[in-house]
């Protein structure tokens, strides 16, 4: 075990609880269609994973750990410096790294959710339109969060040289906020408090296109999504503009 | 057509002058920008790349301007950074492959000039190996290979010797001669370590506190009009010196030749001279200064740090 070094098996442990929380959350909409336990099978049925916190505290482990590394290990290296002097652009560096950060975290999103919908088209008691629309709700879904936690995560690793402390900072600052949003929530008694936490706001525009009534309202929480993400990226690119300070 | 023509190039840094006013004209060949530390040599390279962004002023490279057509230019382009700038975890043929597609060429040609540029800098065997096992001088050559594999007609070299030991800086630097043997290929070498650069160099930039001191051919700035000459023999100097003194020459004689102030009667009395202490006169030539020598000469004391 020594000589697999700890960040080996933070690695390995990552990676196994990331592959049994998936199967639990991706299986359960597919069983249940094809149990089709006393009842008709809806589109809320495949809500499953959005129902609740812990998938998208796994997206954010994923993330921390996919795009710490993704600018802040370039400028610690100064390799950024060598990227630069190539034909490309700043954009074309972000949206390289962007792509790199976004292809793990589409596959963490979208695959299991199109898994599932298949699986309970071809061996459950589904119809080809419900699976068709749940398969488009997953993708929708899915890809406001990898532009979400992607963009968030360059954003924060532009911030430092340190991977280590980006990754803190992409887990940190998710968490904080869905801490204080609790907090504020069990001493106001208004959910309006759950828009604090990023987290809340995806869950409620994933719960909504799934069929389910979120707590909160799922327009205003998508605008707060998307515009972090604006601000997120505009910050990033920002910050490799000025790469010169850090040559 | 001039290799990189500048006009009143500045940069500044929050108030700290990095490059003033700079214009300057240099044309292809292996060019030395000279200065101490602090001198603004790196920072007009990465001006020139378009890493840094001008206060004032504009320049042209290759006859493309750098702040219309900078990314294009980059394609034409090699860069080595003075700072360590490798992937640790990847492989030298990876890596240099890597900056290839980066530079625009197609995977199979990328991997191709890779194993050519690594085998050019004497990197065949380790090639395969992992960069964070490179000792600095081989880093400094996967610097060098990767500023070279896109074949670029211009590489800016930023203090391409700095880190390595005696026999490294040699084999460094016979790299660089020999690519400054391709006439396609122009070589911008940055560098306070003079000696570097004389013999390798055909013209020279010399810089100071961000101010352009000098840039002209290195014969034309190296040759000075003080009106001396220097005079070698074949057979006993100093007693040539004592009858060149005997007439009334003013001699600074050195261990194998000697520098004399300009005879006002002519050059005839030198050859009376050489004919009296029974030496031949191998050569005699105006006196030129060394790299050193005209650095003291332009460059304050205050300014320190030249080798």
């Amino acid at each position: 075990m020594r000589r697999l070094g700890a960040l080996n098996i933070v690695l390995i442990v990552l990676g196994a609880l990331i592959v049994g929380v998936e199967v639990v959350l991706f299986t359960t909409p597919a069983f249940v269609a094809i149990m089709n336990f006393g009842g008709a099978v809806g589109l809320n049925n495949f809500a499953t994973p959005y129902k609740s916190i812990p998938y998208l505290l796994l997206a954010t482990l994923l993330a921390a750990s996919a795009g710490a590394s993704a600018i802040a290990g370039d400028v610690s290296d100064r390799s950024i410096t060598l990227y630069l002097s190539r034909p490309i652009t700043p954009s074309d560096y972000l949206i390289g790294k962007g792509s790199a950060v976004g292809l793990v975290l589409t596959i963490f999103f979208l695959i299991p959710g199109i898994a599932a919908c298949l699986f309970a088209y071809f061996v459950g008691n589904v119809s080809f339109g419900l699976a068709a629309t749940a398969m488009g709700a997953f993708v929708a879904v899915g890809l406001l969060m990898v532009v979400f936690f992607t963009t968030l995560a360059l954003f924060l690793s532009s911030l430092t040289r340190r991977p280590l402390y980006a990754g803190a900072a992409i887990f940190g600052v998710l968490i904080s906020a869905e801490i204080l949003s609790a907090l504020i929530e069990g001493v106001t008694s208004s959910t309006h408090a759950l828009y604090v936490s990023p987290l809340e706001d995806l869950l409620a525009v994933a719960q909504s296109l799934f069929g389910v009534t979120p707590a909160i309202d799922p327009g205003s929480a998508a605008a707060i999504v998307v515009g972090i993400a604006v601000v997120a990226t505009g910050v990033a690119f920002l910050r490799v503009r000025r790469v010169e300070v850090v040559g | 057509m001039d290799l990189i023509r500048t006009q009143s190039l500045t940069k500044h840094y929050d108030g700290v002058v990095g490059l003033s006013d700079l214009t300057v004209t240099i044309p292809t060949g292996t060019i030395a920008l000279v200065g101490p530390n602090g001198a603004g040599k790196s920072t007009f390279i990465r001006l020139l790349l378009g890493l840094l962004d001008p206060t004032a002023g504009g320049a042209q490279v290759l006859g493309e301007d750098i702040a219309l057509r900078g990314v294009a230019l980059r394609e034409r382009v090699g860069y080595m950074p003075e700072h360590d700038c490798l992937i640790p975890a990847m492989t030298g043929i990876g890596f240099v492959a890597y900056m290839a597609r980066l530079s625009g060429l197609p995977k199979s040609q990328a991997f191709g000039r890779a194993h050519d540029v690594l085998q050019f800098v004497g990197l065949r065997e380790e090639r395969y190996r992992r960069i964070a096992e490179y000792s600095v001088g081989m880093r400094q050559r996967v610097k060098l290979a990767q500023a070279i594999v896109h074949d670029p007609p211009l590489a800016l070299l930023d203090e391409p010797t700095a880190g390595l030991d005696p026999t490294g800086r040699a084999e460094m630097l016979g790299l660089l001669k020999a690519l400054s043997g391709t006439k396609e290929r122009s070589l911008v070498l940055s560098t306070h370590l003079l000696p570097d650069v004389e013999g390798l160099c055909d013209f020279l930039v010399v810089l100071n506190g961000g101010r352009l001191l000098a840039a002209a051919p290195t014969r034309e700035i190296l040759s000075v009009d003080s009106g001396e000459l220097v005079i070698r023999v074949k057979g006993d100097l100093s007693r040539f010196v004592a009858a060149l003194e005997h007439r009334g020459v003013v001699t600074h004689p050195a261990r194998h030749e000697v520098r004399i102030e300009r005879p006002s009667g002519g050059e005839r009395v030198l050859f009376e001279a050489a004919a009296e202490a029974e030496c031949q006169i191998r050569y005699l030539g105006p006196a030129t200064r060394s790299i050193e020598e005209l650095f003291l000469q332009m460059v304050p004391a205050s300014s320190g740090g030249v080798a």
